[in-house]
């Protein structure tokens, strides 16, 4: 616990460099002395607008979308008892794209407001992970993980289809919005978004922090959890609930993260250990540090260019999951 | 001994079955496929459509549209309908998982990648180099997942399979939706994921149908093993079967089977997943029964479909990928549903 | 071999990546120096001037300024002779390098990077006509923001608009009267060729025969508007529904579609010499068209067609003109 501690507040650390680090990074340059003298209020009007307008509220949002998707990755492999569960192979962020897609190609738009399209985001998940559940378990039988994920699985390619027939019926600007986004594009670069997010991030986060202790319990096991006198049902969907809503707003403003959730945890793991109260915080800080990477690559490097956030994550951490296939 | 005898009663009952499936099938079939020459968006007689098999005259346009236009892309329809089938029960029946299917597995991501790749690149490709990139793409994500799956402790399970498939198939998808959103080729895209096999010519026929016998007639060849290796690795070991070639002959048949579909009708899913599912439920797990009946009723089921699309909004094409999708999706569902106490081995 | 396979994951990831940034094709050289030449002659003291802009909104801006990003109209701004810091969209700079010269491509462009914006310092941002508001907004934040007619067919609207941002009439005036000295020439040259009632069908080809609909592609409103060929009345049909054109022809029916000339539009060309790919030739329903077995189907560069910025103007005529040409050839 000691050690956990220690070394999330080391990885916290690491955050803030890298955000000092990305704070640097953009096609607008600045020395690194003016983005400081920026920073603390000085500077002249187009660094604080590159800094302000731009490049902060993006790095915000980069961690939050890291830290709702490493949260719910954690949240989620602990529940289910398996280490390849994730808001991605769950088809829960899928779930969650197929009625932003829906929505957008019904009305015909690619303006949404703030709050819209993480509740939309929102019912997509839980809908989606219900869905999943009534599919993948069965009242006879025990809850097997596995098959919840190879639902997942399948589900998120039918979600896809369903997704590409309505694209069909989209013009080439919602076409092109819409798989932006789905390859995972930081698109909701504003204060007033970026305060709702983290709002949302920050309730559900403390929400599911505090079932900390139950989540450790359960990931022991179902029966040990019910013998210590956990309340298992009732914990589950609590804590599912919280996992869908964090991965949720993270999809609707940052697209479709699809590895993150996974890759998150698994460093995180290894990292800090099993215990949730520290691999929860852990996880997130480690999903928020690989996004701001992801992002200041796109950013920097004029080379990826038009690229979206998400792809870069994927090209980059497919190698390390399927890494972590072979090992399994 | 009562338990022997019931399962001979059972055997012979799954024959009787079988003998039934195949006879009703094939019936309907010809007639579908009778339909298939007859309807269209242009009005044809019968004499024309007779004339146009038996005694084509290139002048009339008649017999063009006959022998030149429906008659490929029957066969071509044909070709899909058996190979999806085929490919999706082998499949099935070789990873374990009765949810396998070439699409839901990411085989055919490699072949969108490659389609993609040509666009940008090779946008001079000719049709046979068009069918070979495509072949290389699926064949490349097909081996990739299966080594990726092969390769560690445990070598080949479902769970695997699905995973180093999904795997596989979001690198290959991020990379293409890369390429595509850098070069403003979103809309081709889309048109090229929708599948159709509008446009299937007597040369994608004769190219692949040498591989498409062959990979059938593997298929068949290997179903007793199949059967047997479904019983568990120990039975099969017990009764003398070399697991690894029937492993690897299997993939095989997969790949050469999944790749002939992608590339006359583009990236389709579910065809392989509803089909071996229905034979199934009628025939038993008899691989030497599933496979025929499979083949059939895939055809039937791709023709009919196909049918349907070309009628549909006539004289203009529906995607017959997505009729495929939409009818597949619900089944999908259906059948995860009634699945929940046994699949995955559980 | 684990270590290997590590390393051989890597190499392959590394691999990929600089595949996506490599995906660059290259333009073909070719001259249509016939646009007048004009000059810039705003003075170079800054000018405040208040502008109320295509959507109604009042902007006020140095009317004087060279300082200029451009995310739309690149094409009309350098045949006025203004020279931005930066265009971005589909620009077509190869063939028009002296236009360019001292214009950077933005690397950005979807639909744009604000900060790459903000590096140029611009003291004055135009954008395309239907930019949401909420993007509007935050490109304010650097320089007045002015948008532009894209989808305006009329080169009076479309020039006049610009000559009156930048206090430049007379060279909208200019400019205004060779696009209509260039017309008439193509009209002329069509009278000529003894064409002037006939119909025209344009196909594309995307796994399946199509026609391409009106709006998205400037070749039909050049073709059927300001050249007035027809149309054939089953084609204007096709089109009606709006859900259509995504939809391809079937291969029994396409001979339906064929009129007098056939016009064959490359959506894939890319600067390179457009011309029918062989999965079309080969295609059993193209081949039942008459032009196409007498071998008089025109070929043109769709992508030219994207952007209808006057300097592009006689590109795009000589296009259309060259098709018909093999189009009616004997």
């Amino acid at each position: 616990m000691l050690r956990g501690t220690v070394i999330n507040i080391v990885l916290a650390g690491l955050l803030l460099i890298v955000f000092f680090f990305g704070c640097n990074v953009g096609q607008y340059r600045m020395s690194i002395g003016k983005v400081f003298e920026t920073l603390f209020g000085g500077g002249d009007e187009s660094s604080r607008l590159a800094l302000f307008e731009y490049r902060l509220p993006r790095l915000c949002l980069a961690i939050l979308v890291g830290l709702g998707m490493g949260m719910s990755g954690v949240v989620m492999q602990d529940l289910l008892h398996n280490d390849l569960a994730s808001p991605g192979t769950l088809g829960v962020s899928a779930g969650s794209g197929l009625l932003v897609t829906v929505y957008v190609a019904l009305l015909q738009t690619n303006n949404s407001s703030a709050i819209l399209l993480p509740v939309l985001a929102l019912l997509g998940g839980l809908g989606s992970a219900g869905l999943i559940f009534l599919l993948g378990t069965s009242r006879k039988k025990r809850l097997q993980p596995t098959r919840l994920i190879m639902t997942g699985v399948a589900m998120s390619s039918a979600y896809g289809a369903v997704g590409t027939f309505m694209m069909l019926l989209l013009d080439d600007s919602q076409l092109e919005f819409l798989q932006r986004w789905q390859a995972g594009e930081l698109w909701g670069v504003r204060w007033d978004y970026i305060v709702v997010f983290a709002i949302w991030i920050l309730l559900f986060g403390f929400m599911t922090y505090r079932g900390g202790r139950t989540l450790n319990v359960i990931n022991v096991g179902y029966d040990i959890a019910r013998g210590l006198g956990v309340n298992v049902g009732r914990q589950f969907i609590y804590l599912s609930l919280c996992a869908v809503a964090l991965s949720s707003a993270s999809v609707a403003f940052g697209g479709n993260f699809f590895f993150l959730g996974l890759i998150g945890p698994h460093i995180a793991r290894r990292l800090v250990g099993t215990d949730a109260r520290v691999l929860l915080p852990a996880s997130g800080i480690v999903a928020g540090i690989i996004v701001l990477l992801a992002d200041m690559l796109v950013q920097g490097w004029t080379f990826l260019a038009n690229i979206p956030t998400g792809i870069v994550i994927s090209v980059l951490s497919v190698p390390y999951f399927l890494y972590l296939l072979m090992k399994a | 001994m009562r338990e022997k005898l019931r399962r001979r009663e059972r055997k012979l009952y799954n024959g009787t079955k079988f003998v039934i499936c195949m006879s009703v099938g094939c019936g309907l079939l010809l007639i579908f496929m009778i339909g298939f020459m007859y309807f269209g968006a242009e009005k044809i007689s019968f004499a024309d459509l007779w004339n146009g098999l038996f005694h084509f005259d290139e002048g009339n346009f008649n017999h063009v549209v006959v022998r030149d236009m429906r008659l490929p892309r029957l066969l071509a329809d044909i070709m899909v309908g058996v190979s999806l089938s085929v490919a999706g029960a082998v499949m099935q029946g070789n990873t374990k998982n009765p949810m396998a299917d070439s699409g839901i597995m990411g085989i055919s991501s490699g072949s969108i990648f490659a389609v993609v790749f040509m666009m940008i690149f090779l946008p001079d490709a000719s049709r046979l180099e068009r069918i070979g990139y495509s072949c290389l793409g699926a064949g490349i994500s097909t081996m990739m997942i299966y080594l990726v799956a092969f390769i560690g402790k445990k070598g080949i399970t479902p769970e695997r399979m699905v995973l180093s498939g999904m795997a596989i198939s979001t690198l290959f998808s991020s990379i293409t939706s890369g390429i595509v959103l850098k070069e403003g080729l979103t809309s081709e895209m889309l048109k090229y994921t929708a599948g159709s096999s509008a446009n299937a010519i007597w040369m994608d026929v004769s190219v692949s149908a040498p591989f498409f016998l062959a990979g059938f007639a593997l298929a068949l060849m290997i179903s007793r093993s199949l059967t047997v290796m479904n019983l568990g690795d120990d039975v099969s070991k017990g009764l003398g079967a070399n697991t690894a070639i029937i492993k690897l002959s299997s993939t095989l048949v997969v790949l050469v089977l999944s790749a002939i579909a992608v590339i006359i009708i583009g990236p389709v899913g579910y065809v392989g997943l509803m089909v071996p599912h229905i034979v199934r439920h009628f025939v038993g797990t008899d691989y030497r029964l599933v496979l025929p009946s499979c083949a059939v009723l895939g055809a039937l089921f791709v023709v009919v479909v196909d049918l349907i699309a070309r009628i549909m909004i006539a004289p203009l094409e529906f995607p017959v990928g997505i009729l495929i999708t939409m009818i597949g999706v619900p089944f999908f569902i259906f059948v995860s549903r009634r699945q929940r106490g046994d699949a995955f081995g559980g | 071999m684990k270590k290997h396979g590590v390393i051989f994951l890597l190499v392959l990831c590394v691999a990929f990546m600089s595949f996506l940034g490599a995906c660059k094709t290259e333009d073909k050289k070719e001259n249509y120096e016939t646009v007048p030449i004009l000059e810039d002659v705003r003075p170079e003291e800054e000018k405040m001037n208040t502008f109320t802009d295509l959507n109604g909104n009042e902007v006020t801006y140095n009317m004087n300024t060279r300082r200029i990003v451009a995310l739309s109209g690149a094409g009309d701004l350098v045949a006025f002779g203004i020279r931005p810091l930066a265009v971005s969209g589909s620009t077509t700079t190869s063939g028009y390098e002296s236009f360019f010269k001292g214009v950077d491509l933005l690397d950005y462009n979807t639909p744009f990077n604000a900060e790459e914006i903000l590096s140029y310092k611009p003291e004055l941002i135009l954008v395309y006509q239907n930019m949401e508001q909420d993007n509007i907004d935050k490109l304010t934040k650097i320089a007045p923001v002015i948008p532009l007619y894209r989808e305006s067919f009329d080169f009076e609207v479309r020039l006049g608009y610009i000559g009156e941002i930048f206090g430049l009439e007379e060279n909208a005036e200019t400019l205004i009267e060779y696009a209509e000295q260039v017309k008439e020439a193509q009209l002329a040259k069509i009278e000529g060729m003894g064409i002037k009632d006939k119909t025209v069908s344009i196909f594309y080809y995307a796994q399946g025969v199509s026609i391409p609909p009106t709006d998205s592609w400037y070749f039909n409103k050049i073709i059927y508007d300001y050249l007035g060929m027809k149309r054939l009345p089953i084609a204007e049909e096709f089109l009606e529904n709006a859900d259509n054109p995504f939809t391809p022809i079937s291969n029994e029916s396409l001979r339906n579609y064929e009129g007098d000339i056939v016009i064959y539009a490359d959506l894939s060309a890319a600067g390179l010499e457009p011309e029918i790919p062989e999965i079309l030739q080969t295609n059993p329903g193209w081949k039942t068209l008459t032009a196409v077995r007498e071998n008089r189907v025109g070929v043109i560069d769709a992508t030219l067609y994207t952007e209808k910025d006057v300097l592009y103007l006689q590109a795009q005529y000589d296009g259309i003109i060259k098709a018909f040409e093999k189009a009616t050839a004997k």
